[in-house]
Parts: C-alpha cells; structure tokens; sequence
C-alpha cells in the first residue's frame, strides 16, 4: 500500500505541490481530482519517481521509496498523450514491461495476449500504433502499463483527448478491467463524471494541496471549502448568519436543522437546489439561458449576486423572476 | 540491427583497414611522387622481380606540392626516393637540402644539356616541352597560316584564339611564362603580356581544362584553336584516338617552347637508402627510359632511346626550345607569378 | 526539464563518457593535433609566436577583396539554394508520386561528383568562367543538403498543427512562415550552416567555373600552402577563415534553439500526401526545376560519355599505358574506402550525435557540437599537409597508410551524420523515454530501447550520404599522400589529365558510371532503413 506524506515538489522557485499527504490501499482506486494547473500530473510523476520532491516522502508497505529509481519502483504509469513507442508495434508496446523484467520469450508473449486481450485487442498485435484510433491507443496504453503488472497503477488524464461518448464507454470498461485486476489505482482527472464513476476515494487537488479527500459521496455531499464546492458544482454563494435555528440571509431568515454552525457562514447550492417560485423571496432578471442536454441553466441577476438555477425550458433573458432556495439541498460552509 | 552488430560491424571494418596489401619481397622501398608519374605494370614487376625489391608508390599532388610535402617532412621523409623535382623548381629544392648525393648508374648515356645538377642531388630522369599545339584541322578550314612564334600570337589575326594557363595554379602555365620570359629581355614579357592580354588571351586554372574543356583540336571540342600544352600532345592524340586515325589533328609551334626537366633524388633520412639508390638506377635504366614516352608522354633522358613510332612522326623532340637557370627561376619565381597576376587578371 | 531526468541518470554514467569520448578522441587525433601542428609552423616557426606576418596580411588589400568576395558570393549562394531547394524539400518529402525515391537519389548524386567533372559538364552546356556560373553550381552542389536536412525533419511533421492554424484563420504563406519554419528550424538552421561553409569553403568551383580571375580564402590558402609553402600567410588566413567558420556555426546554433516541441512525429509514409490539384503544379514546378538544374548537366555527362560509342566504357576495362591497373579496377578501391569510412563516420557522428541531444545546451555540448563541424570549415590542403607533420612518428605513422584515406572521407562525413541525426533524435518524445523507466528499464536499457532503435534508422539514412560523399570525395584525397591505389574520382581526373579522345570519353564514362554508382548506394541504404519501411 503507498502512502504519501508532507509531499512538496518545486521547479525552482515555482511550488508545485505542496505537504501532501495520501494513502491508497491494496486494490483501492483513488481518484485525485482538480482543475488545470492544480499539480495533479506532477504528483503522479513524482509517485513514479520522475520527479524529485522537496521535503516528504513516498513510501510502499512501509518502506521509504523516496530515492529508488523509476525504473526500480515498479509502479505503473499511463501517460496523458499514451507516450506510445512510435517505433514498435502493438505487440511491441505491450510486452515492452514484461521484457524488461526478463521474463522468458514465452511468458513475454503470453501475458502480453493476456492483457491486450484485456482491453479487448486481439488481433492487434502487428499493427502500427499510428493506424490505430484514439481509443484503440488508449487501450494499447492501458494494455502496456497492466501487462508487467505493477503493484500501483497511474493514469495521467487517461480519457483526456477522447470524445464524449468514447470516454463513457471507456470509463465503463476501465471500472471493469480495473476490478479485475485488482491493482491499487491512483487516477487524476479534471472530469468529476469520470472520478466519481470509478473511484473508492476522492482527492481534491488545488494549488498543489489537498483540499479535501474521503469517499466520492463524503466528497460529492459535503465539500469542505469554498473552492471545494464550486469545483464540484456549486454555483451559487451567499453569505448569511445564523441565529439559533434560523439562518438569516439577506432576504429573510430561513429556518435550518442539523449540526448547529458557527456564524458567520456562506451557504451554496448547486443549480437543481434553487427553484424558480412566484412567491419567491428572492428577486432578480434572467441574464442567460444555457442548453444543458437534458436542462436549462439559467443565469438570473440579483442584489444577492448571480444565481444559476436549472430550469426544465429557457427563459428570455430580462425576464423578471422569483426564486426560491432549497435548503435541503444547502451547503452550509464556513465564511 | 542490434547494439551488439553495431558494435561488431564497427571493429570488422577498423579490423579490414588495418590489413593492408602483403608484400612478397623482404626489401622495399618507398617512391614518393606526382599524380603524373606512371609506369607499366611489366616492367616495374620486372625490376621488382630482379632486385628482390618492392616498390611502394606515394602521390601527393602535383609536382609543386609533392616538393613542398617533402621539404616540410624533411628528417622525417614520407619515403626514399622523390621524383618530380623539374628545373623550374631544382634550386628550392637543393636550397631545402632535402636530398643526399648519389651519382646514378648509367648518368653518363644521359645528354649532358640535362645534367644540371653536377654535385648529383637530384638526377634527370625525363625532359618534355611545353610548347603551344594548334588545331590544324581548324585553320586548314579558315585557310589562315597558324602562328609562326611568340610575336605572332599579338596579330590581331589571331585574336581569341589562344587559351593559357594559370602559371600560379599550372606547372605548364608557369613553363609557358617562363618561355615568354626567356625570349624577351629583361623586362620586354611584361609589356608582351599586356599586348596579349589585350589580344582577347583566355586564362584557366589547370591544363585539364585549358585542354579539354576550351581547346578546339581535341574530345572536349572547346572553341580556341591554340592552347599551351605539351610537345608530345599531337602524338597523344593519335595513340589515343577514337576511332584510330593516321594523321595528328594538332601541331606544335617550336619555337613557343619552354623545356622542363624532371629528376630525382635520393630524400634524406630515407630508411632505405640502399634501395633508393637501386630504383635511382633503374629509373636511368633502359628499361624504365624506353618505358617513359608511352606512360608519361614526355622524352627520355638517357641519349638513344628508341621512341615510339608516333612520337617519331608527331612529336619530334623539339629543338630549340627555351630554358633559364634553375637558380634564376628559384629568385624570381613568385615575383614574376605576382606581377604576371597584376598584368593579366586584375 | 521533465525528460532530462531519465537522461540525466544514465548520463552519470560510463556509457555517456563514451559517447563522448569517442568522437572527441577521433577528432582531436586526426584533426585538430594536424591543424594545430601546421598552425604552429605557419605562427611560431622558432618556437615563439610571430605575429609580423598577421599585420601584413591584415594590411594586403587584395586579401581583404578576397576575403570580402568569399563572404558575399557564399551568402549569396546560401540564399538562392535555400529559396530554390526548400519547396524541392517539401514535395520530394511529403508529396506522393512514382519515382520519389529516384528523384531524391538523383539530387544528392551532384553532391558527390568530382567538381572537374561537373566542371566539364557545365562548360559544354555554355555555363562558364562567370559568376552565374559559381552561383549555379553551388546550388547544383548543395540543393541535396536542404532535401536531405530539412526533408528528413519534414517527412516526420504531424500536419494537424498546420491545419491548426489554417482553421484559426492563418493563410498559408502564415501558417508556413509562423508555424511551418519554427517547427522545421532546426534543420533549416543545420542546412542553412552546411551549404554556407561548403559555399564559404569552396575550391573547385572557383577554380574550374569561376575561373582564375576569381579567388576565395580557400583557394588562395591552396595556393599559399601546396604552392608557395608560404605558411605564414597560410596560417593567418586559416585562421582567419576558422573565424568566419566558427561565427557561421553559432548563428546556425542560435537558429536551430534548443529543443523543438514536438509532441509527436509521425512515420513518414504515413504522412505523404496525394498529387492533386494544386499539388500538380507545386510537383510540375519544383520537377521541372530540378530537371533544369541537375538533371540536364547529369544528362549532358552521360551524353558525352557515348560520344565515342561505347569505347570509353569498353576502355575502362582495358590498362591503359600509364595506368598500374584497368580504371575498373578502382570501383572495387572506393567501394571498399566508402564502406569503412561509412562505418567510421557513422560509428563516430552517430556517438557524438548521441551525446550531443543529452547536452547540447551546456558549454561541453556546444564545444562538441563545433568540433565535430569543423572538419567541414577547414581547408582540405591544411589537414592534408597537417597530417604530413603531426604523423612523422611511431605509434602515428600513418601518413603513408592507406587507413588515411577513409579517415580523411569519415572527418568530411562526420559533421552530416550528426546534422541528419540529431533533428531525428531531438524530436523524440521525452515521455517516451519516461514511460520505458517507469515500466522498468534501466537508464542504459532505456537509451537502448528507445534512442538508439530510432537513432539507428537516422543513422542509415546517414549512412547513404557518408557513403556519397567517401565515392565521391575528391579535394582531400588529393591533398593527403596516398599509396598508389586509386579512387575512381582520382581516376577520372588523371585521365582528364591527359590528352587524347580516348581518354576523354574514358574520364567520362568512368564519371557516368561515379554517378550510378553513388545514386545506387544512396537507394539500397535508404531500402534498408526499415524492413517495413514504416516509421522513421
């Protein structure tokens, strides 16, 4: 089992992660969540030993991995482009671990058809990787990092540059092979679709620290911090007190059960937590309104500040409205 | 391919360029020379075969450079012997005293007009003249006499017609200016030169080009009918026809000649001085003299030689060619090129 | 920073000093002791330095014309083979057509054709004694470096950053100019530096077409060494010309940058584009150009070479009076040269070429980088008559070995192994490098895995041009003493060197056959870059 702890990673001056701390279990599926920029590709380049950190250690069943070598690690790693070996064929690619374990020709051989079979390309195996499509590579590159079986797989983005629903396909596939598997799995997105759909526990990245971790429902309810929530989809902020068991906002006070905060606060909501209502205390003009698939997301303006809200039709934009806020769904956090 | 047959390939071609050609005979010795020296492979089997000699050869450019490697390599030779020291260059050389004495067997048969050399450094191997060939077919077309001599070739009627070489790039160039030089008083070839240069003269760089490229009389079919080359170049053009014919396209003008010697000597701190002096010998010999005219299309030196039948008929020695002291060339030599450089291309 | 990390581990180690070590031990022997040796004779003659002779020459005002002359006729030949030969590049790297490899075959054979010959080719097509007619031939000389340079990087580009900036809205002389050229930089700036130096250099040309009212910094070092041993003047303009040599090199360096972004390159048959269209008339153009420029004075060649029937050709067969051996015979000579000098070069430019994509932006790397291109700034005569003094003595008694002569084509090759090696290797993915170590290969294994595989096909590629160059090489054979075993360009130009039809039409059929015989080795090692023939 890895653990990570007081991780810090510069690039000269520039800090890039900053006393980071993390554990991932046998056969656990982590997922680390964060926007561009948050310090997620260098976490895992620094877990592979491609980076040096500052300060911290990385350590596997106990024992400090912080100075052995990549290649010694035996950690696996699907980079963000694939990085396949352009000069080698599938078969090539996939058996490339496998070789340099000094396995046999044999077992070479075989255990690379046993995991492109895996992802499901048999057949594959003379072909170029520049005749195969984006997902075809992206599995080739899954094939080669299970293939020498390490005892922590990575992947870098590894749905990044595909289409939508090539992506959802995958995502499905890559839950099952990964269960099948039954490697511990460290996985950085900026997709929350696809970090909640696969993983046992979520790590959100930003500014290169941990801003919260726990199970993707802990994480997905309760956010923690400000930056948290809107990250995960809150869209909606307004500062408010609390008086016993009524919280007052600006409108007026709403009456609120459940663990009794500290005031000041902020409360959010994401946008199916607000509700257009004619008798709505809260008054504002619509702004915009967005074609979301299967909803509307609509920007009203108000004293409060800007509000999105999800509607079932488009409203025109100038149009007067009145909202309604759900407290059931409220986010209360800390001002 | 792998590493390993990277590797492997590398030390077999390092391991064939270290084996060089075996030699059969216990002795050698090295001729270090011009790009012109030839000789036919029977009979330099035959000398090696009689002496129990090998003979190594060496060239290293023309003949100026070949004097110019052996003087900056002096004390630490490059072989034993060095031919190719012509009278143009004789006095820098003995100046350079890059040669040891050695009276050759057989000097005596050698006419006495190319014994330059009395204290025996450098010992005269062949003569050839550099003289000025004419296209005969050329002007028998136009019905216009060819020229005569040097003086002729300032008529107007002969304008464009001659192409030269560079006497600072071409060892004929510089024969040729050397004749012009020889005919005139002391400083009359400057003034010959202007006269020529405004008579439309072309200059090259080499003779390959003068002859080949420019000259009209032979394969390259180039536009001047007069061009300096060789004296024996008509009987080239005969032996070297194609299709054989019996009659030389080109001719001499006798009188435009400028005579070059060509020697040899032995080089000092030569390994194989006892060698060298043995292929000296031979190179005076019968042998390698009747050799001379077909490999290297100039005379031989030693007296009586028979020359070969197109020689006789195309190319008779020229006989009242010019020449100049050696030492007189030495002194003057750069000056000369300079201001023969000024007058004719700047 | 991200790739270097991988690199950075094994170049801790042996292996990297190795690479290092050997071109610089074979460069620092066989090239810099000889130019040392005759600098020193030419400065310090007693020992101590003399610098009488530097201020006459800095006084000579027709060495200042000389100079003055060399720079401008080499800029200006530089420009025009670049404006002629970069769309010859494209088409002949992206375009697909019948007879690609042919025609790329038939642009380098210039580059490797004794000048005497090409001389005479021109001359009778009415090209001579002209500045026209040393401009013309340096782009006949030069316009293989910039297809074989720039087309190398070229053929790998991945398109869709152009069609990128297409869609934004870039034209194409836009998107050529601000995407296109940065991308293919390195290569311009490595071609840009080589056809500068060959032009800056250039001897034969000069002398042959220029004709003698002509005179660059090479020539009149000939002149000044080889025939006035007047190595004093010598000595100064050599190092004057190392100057020029050396400001060329670090521009070119400042061009090419350090590393180009590519995220990926594809394999070049992958990346060819279909004849159509416009396309036509691009290929029509830059064809008819080539068949203008190379293709006509090569036809002229073959021409002359049948002016007498097949005689020259049967000739060559024959030994002639004068000749040791059938002029045949020397085919098997310079095969044999070309293959070891082939071997060397690309064993000694490979390494460095190696160790200079690890440190190139160090001063070592930039040290290393202007060594191994010296060779190609440094005239042939300085080198020959170098050899001659720093190898009078055991254990280097090599000036009268017949190893010299491959040694003299590989220090002519080296600098072209590098510059076709290096763009190839920069451009490698450093994830590449990166994803081999995580999955478990060693510094070493890693370079052998995925720098050296890829490297090796460059190399070959390389290898076709070393070959080329050791055939064809003329002007530093011919400075070096050399055994009595000829080389087919010396042959050709001792039968030049004399008169008779015979000879002429020999010296020509000899060159007809130089010819084939340098586009057929150039073809069979491009065959064998791949046995797929795919990527790379």
């Amino acid at each position: 089992m890895l653990d990570i702890n007081g991780l810090s990673v510069h690039y000269g001056d520039t800090r890039v992660l900053s006393d980071i701390s993390l554990r991932i279990d046998q056969a656990q599926i982590v997922c680390v969540l964060g926007p561009s920029g948050s310090g997620k590709s260098t976490l895992l380049r620094t877990i592979a030993g491609l980076e040096t950190p500052t300060t911290g250690t990385v350590s596997w069943d106990g024992s400090d991995m912080t100075k052995t070598p990549v290649h010694k690690r035996r950690f696996g790693l699907m980079f963000q482009d694939h990085a396949l070996f352009a000069h080698r064929d599938v078969i090539g690619n996939v058996s490339f671990g496998l070789r340099m374990l000094g396995h046999s020709q044999d077992v070479v051989e075989s255990r690379a058809r046993t995991a492109l079979d895996r992802v499901g390309l048999s057949g594959f195996e003379q072909r170029h990787v520049h005749e195969l499509s984006g997902g075809e590579q992206q599995r080739v590159a899954l094939a080669r990092s299970i293939a020498p079986e390490p005892r922590l797989l990575m992947l870098d983005e590894p749905f990044g540059s595909l289409d939508r629903e090539l992506r959802e396909r995958l995502v499905g596939e890559l839950h099952d092979v990964l269960r099948s598997v039954g490697i511990a799995t460290l996985f950085v997105t900026h997709d929350q679709d696809e970090a909640f759909a696969l993983a046992d526990k979520v790590v959100l990245l930003r500014d290169g620290t941990v801003e919260q971790q726990g199970t993707p429902q802990e994480v997905w309810l309760h956010p923690e911090t400000e930056a948290a929530a809107h990250f995960l989809g809150f869209s909606t902020f307004v500062d408010a007190t609390v008086d016993n068991d009524v919280i007052k906002f600006p409108w007026g006070s709403q009456p609120f059960s459940g663990p009794r905060p500290t005031h000041p606060i902020r409360v959010a909501w994401r946008p199916d937590g607000l509700h257009f209502n004619p008798e709505g205390l809260i008054i504002g003009v619509v702004s915009a309104s967005t074609f979301r698939r299967d909803h509307f997301l609509v920007s009203v303006t108000t004293i409060h500040g800007t509000m999105s809200i999800r509607s079932g039709e488009p409203l025109a934009a100038g149009t007067a409205v009145q909202i309604t806020p759900d407290m059931g769904a409220a986010l209360i956090l800390p001002a | 391919m792998n590493l390993r047959m990277y590797i492997s390939t590398f030390a077999t071609a390092l391991l064939a360029m270290s084996c060089s050609n075996g030699m059969t005979n216990s002795k050698s010795v090295t001729l270090v020379t011009h790009d012109s020296f030839a000789i036919s492979a029977p009979v330099l089997k035959a000398f090696e075969r009689e002496s129990g000699i090998d003979v190594r050869v060496l060239k290293g450019g023309d003949a100026g450079e070949v004097l110019n490697q052996a003087i900056l390599t002096k004390g630490a030779p490059l072989g034993d012997v060095l031919f190719g020291v012509d009278n143009t260059f004789l006095a820098r050389a003995l100046d350079a005293n890059i040669f040891v004495p050695h009276k050759a067997l057989g000097l005596d048969d050698v006419s006495p007009a190319l014994r330059i050399d009395p204290t025996h450094h450098a010992t005269p191997i062949d003569w050839g003249d550099v003289c000025i060939n004419t296209d005969i077919t050329w002007f028998a077309k136009r019905g216009i006499d060819p020229p005569k001599n040097l003086a002729d070739l300032l008529d107007p009627r002969f304008r464009g017609l001659l192409v030269v070489e560079n006497p600072a790039t071409s060892s004929p160039g510089l024969a040729f200016l050397l004749a012009t030089i020889a005919s005139s008083d002391k400083h009359g070839w400057q003034n010959y030169w202007k006269r020529l240069r405004d008579n439309d003269v072309l200059v090259v760089d080499g003779w390959e080009q003068a002859y080949n490229t420019e000259f009209s009389g032979s394969a390259g079919k180039g536009s001047r009918p007069l061009v300096v080359s060789y004296a024996t170049s008509p009987a080239a053009e005969v032996m070297f026809a194609d299709p054989p014919i019996t009659v030389a396209p080109t001719g001499n003008i006798d009188t435009t000649c400028f005579r070059q010697i060509e020697m040899a000597g032995i080089l000092k701190g030569a390994k194989h001085p006892k060698e060298a002096r043995a292929l000296i010998d031979f190179l005076v010999s019968e042998q390698f003299q009747k050799d001379v005219p077909t490999s290297m299309f100039v005379y031989p030196a030693r007296s009586n030689t028979p020359l070969p039948e197109a020689f006789e008929q195309f190319a008779p020695p020229p006989t009242a060619s010019g020449s100049l002291p050696p030492s007189e060339i030495s002194a003057n030599r750069d000056e000369w090129i300079e201001r023969w450089t000024e007058i004719v291309l700047r | 920073m991200d790739g270097d990390r991988v690199a950075m581990n094994f170049s801790t180690r042996v292996g990297r000093q190795v690479l290092i070590a050997i071109p610089v031990l074979f460069l620092v022997i066989f090239f810099v002791w000889p130019v040392l040796s005759i600098l020193r004779l030419g400065l310090a003659p007693e020992g101590a330095l003399n610098l009488a002779p530097l201020l006459d020459v800095l006084n000579d005002a027709t060495l200042w014309s000389v100079a003055w002359f060399t720079l401008w006729q080499a800029v200006l030949s530089t420009v025009i083979t670049l404006v002629i030969a970069l769309p010859g590049a494209y088409v002949l790297s992206r375009y697909r057509f019948r007879g690609r490899g042919l025609t790329r075959a038939l642009v380098t054979v210039p580059f490797v054709l004794p000048t005497v010959v090409v001389g005479a080719a021109f001359t009778s097509l009415g090209v001579s004694r002209s500045l026209t007619a040393i401009l013309l031939a340096h782009v006949f000389f030069n316009y293989a470096i910039v297809v074989r340079t720039v087309g190398s990087l070229w053929s790998h580009i991945d398109d869709r950053e152009q069609q990128a900036a297409r869609v934004l809205g870039a034209g194409r002389v836009r998107t050529f100019v601000s995407v296109t050229l940065p991308t293919l930089r390195p290569a311009i700036g490595a071609a840009t530096a080589i056809v500068f130096l060959f032009c800056f250099t250039s001897f034969g040309v000069i002398l042959i077409l220029g004709g003698p009212g002509y005179a660059t910094i090479e020539t009149e070092i000939y002149r000044q060494t080889a025939q006035h041993l007047n190595l004093e003047t010598a000595a100064v303009l050599s190092l004057f010309q190392l100057g020029a040599v050396i400001a060329a090199l670090a521009v070119s360096n400042r061009m090419s940058g350090d590393r180009i972004a590519l995220s990926t390159l594809r394999p070049a048959n992958q990346n060819t584009l279909p004849v159509i269209g416009k396309r036509r008339i691009m290929l029509g153009v830059n064809l008819f150009v080539i068949g203008l420029l190379i293709g006509l004075p090569l036809t002229q060649l073959v021409v002359r070479s049948f002016d007498g029937g097949l005689d020259g050709y049967r000739g060559l067969t024959r030994t002639t009076f004068g000749f040791a051996e059938p002029p045949i015979s020397s085919v098997w000579t310079s095969l044999q040269y070309a293959l070891i000098a082939t071997v060397l070069a690309v064993f000694v430019g490979g390494s460095a070429a190696f160790a200079l994509v690890r440190r190139r932006e160090r001063a070592k790397g930039r040290l290393l980088n202007l060594l191994v291109m010296l060779p190609l700034g440094i005239s042939a005569v300085t080198v020959g008559f170098g050899f001659l003094i720093a190898f009078d003595a055991e254990p280097f008694e090599l000036r009268s070995s017949p190893a010299i002569i491959p040694i003299a084509h590989a220090l002519i090759a080296i600098p072209f192994v590098v510059w076709l090696m290096v763009p190839v290797l920069t451009a490698i993915d450093p994830r590449q490098r990166e994803a081999a170590a995580v999955l478990g290969a060693r510094p070493s294994r890693v370079w052998r895995e995925i720098d050296f595989p890829i490297g090796l096909r460059a190399a070959l590629v390389a290898a076709g041009f070393a070959a080329a160059i050791s055939l064809g090489e003329f002007g530093a054979t011919l400075f070096i003493v050399r055994p009595d075993t000829v080389t087919l360009p010396v042959v050709i130009f001792r039968l030049l060197g004399r008169p008779g039809q015979e000879m002429y039409s020999q010296a020509m059929a000899a060159s007809t056959l130089l010819m084939f015989l340098t586009a057929g080795s150039v073809l069979a090692i491009e065959r064998l870059r791949s046995p797929h023939a795919t990527v790379f």
